[in-house]
């Protein structure tokens, strides 16, 4: 405890001094992550179009791909491609199924020798991270010693994790989190980019606005409908306009189009953060119109959310179903609930009624290839439920919820499943659950 | 190609420096010497240690072992090769 106190005064003493500092920020992504560690552990793969698929059959016959080698890529297949269609692309390719738990060790090691260049690092995903290296490298000049002297550490950075782990990664240094995530991009893979200030915001000037971070297909449509095809287009738009069409999302779009971030590197992850929502979602190769099949999709779907939600003590209130029809249509309905829970039959009854008014609304014209189930609207579970009549009435399933946890708990995800389910979901304790 | 196989085997192994190396396994009465651990790593089964490795035997094909402290057992995995 002491040891943590003191670490902490030292973090707060580094971000005094540098308050006054020009950041340096520095993004790490693996590349091709998931791959590169299947095709480092089975020398079969290597340099081979290699994918790895979250899927719940033991063939790898239906899911999506998780990750996709480099030597995949050349065929049009990415990480969310249906397994099925990256099959029918790349027929000679290999398909494994993804190791999460492995990917998370190396994760882990990955984060130890970031921690030995930088003492705030923040893990953004699975196989990004955020260092500071504001504090390590004040002892340079501003300017093109400080930058130089980034480049060096992140050269030996890499080489590190090259010689530790035997994993390429992709490095982007710049003044800010956004600048340096835009930096790794540029060359990939085993890249390393630096932007300087100076070179804002003319070198993202030119490049397709589905390129800057934050903007999806819709948002990608509504800026195209404005005549802004470019994030130059973007940055000369007025900012009153963008606000006045998108609010606060808008003005923060402008200024990420000019280069401009002032989001700290929050060293933890933000792990204090409260959680916004928990969510899984399965593709149906082929996709289907049976409605019974697509209800024991929903139920496999929704055992795996509320389990998550317990593991972390979590109640919520709304749910939201998120269709795919065929491969071009998207859509989600939401409704929510009288009280917040984190019981599966009750989560599951309300996406039911969603999914059965949606089959009968005559929307699907073609079959459904993705069911998606979220819960939102949350609160931690020592902040209280509230105890309905219903549940005083019949309290059985918090109790068998409650000791199926335990089991699971004890014994693992895979140990006890609803019956239902046994076919859809043989291996669903395991692939969904984590 | 992956194959799924989920099979106890018997291993010998040597415990060096606190960790936990297997030198020969078993599978379906043959004997498999290891050459090569090309990585290994730990998890969770509920409250039960599991280590996994990824090892080479003279074969180009590449055999995953579990290592599981429920029951101090362990199992073949998945065996990847060629084809």
């Amino acid at each position: 405890m002491t040891q943590y106190i003191v670490h902490s005064f030292m973090r707060a003493a580094d971000q005094d001094k540098c308050a006054g500092l020009k950041r340096c920020i520095l993004h790490l992504d693996m590349d091709a992550y998931f791959a590169s560690v299947e095709q480092r552990d089975v020398p079969i793969y290597r340099n081979r179009p290699l994918l790895v698929c979250h899927t719940t059959s033991d063939f790898c016959s239906h899911g999506v791909v998780a990750a996709a080698s480099y030597e995949a890529r050349k065929y049009g297949i990415k990480a969310g491609t249906p397994v099925w269609e990256a099959r029918q692309r790349c027929p000679r390719g290999f398909f494994v199924h993804a190791d999460i738990p492995k990917y998370l060790e190396n994760s882990r090691q990955i984060l130890n020798i970031c921690e030995r260049r930088a003492h705030r690092t923040e893990v953004f995903s699975i196989d990004e991270v955020f260092l500071d290296l504001t504090s390590p490298l004040r002892e340079y000049s501003p300017g093109g010693e400080r930058w130089q002297a980034a480049i060096d550490l992140a050269g030996s950075l890499k080489s590190d994790i090259r010689r530790e782990l035997g994993l390429k990664a992709s490095v982007g240094i710049g003044p800010n989190k956004l600048v340096a995530k835009m930096a790794s991009e540029f060359q990939k893979p085993d890249g390393l980019t630096l932007v300087t200030p100076e070179q804002l915001p003319d070198i993202f000037a030119s490049l397709p606005i589905k390129k800057m971070i934050g903007v999806g297909g819709r948002m990608q449509r509504n800026l195209r409908a404005m005549g802004i095809e470019t994030i130059g287009d973007l940055a000369r738009s007025p900012k009153e306009v963008m606000e006045w069409r998108f609010g606060v999302i808008g003005g923060l779009l402008w200024k990420a189009a000019w280069g401009r971030d002032d989001s700290p590197v929050v060293a933890g992850g933000g792990g204090d953060e409260m959680v916004k929502s928990f969510g899984h979602s399965l593709s149906i190769r082929g996709g289907s119109e049976e409605l019974e099949f697509l209800e024991t999709i929903l139920l496999g779907l929704c055992e795996a959310v509320t389990r998550r939600m317990r593991r972390d003590e979590y109640l919520g209130r709304t749910v939201s179903l998120r269709l795919r029809i065929g491969y071009a249509m998207s859509y989600a309905r939401a409704v929510t609930l009288h009280e917040y829970t984190d019981l599966p039959s009750k989560i599951y009854m309300a996406s039911r009624d969603l999914l059965r008014h949606e089959a009968s609304s005559g929307l699907w014209k073609e079959p459904v290839t993705n069911v998606g189930v979220s819960v939102s609207q949350l609160k931690r579970r020592h902040e209280g439920k509230q105890v309905t009549l219903w549940d005083c009435l019949d309290p059985r399933e918090e109790k068998l919820t409650a000791v199926l946890d335990e089991l699971r708990d004890r014994y693992g995800e895979g140990v006890v499943m609803r019956a239902s389910l046994l076919e859809e979901f043989a291996l669903s304790g395991m692939n969904l659950v984590r | 190609m992956v194959t799924l196989v989920e099979e106890p085997v018997d291993v010998s192994a040597v415990f060096r420096s606190g960790k936990l190396r297997p030198m020969v396994f078993n599978w379906r009465n043959q004997n498999y010497k290891i050459h090569r651990v090309l990585g290994s790593y730990r998890s969770m089964k509920g409250r039960y240690l599991e280590i996994h490795y990824s090892v080479m035997s003279e074969t180009p094909e590449v055999y995953e072992l579990r290592f599981s402290t429920d029951g101090m057992s362990w199992s073949l995995v998945r065996v990847h090769s060629e084809g």
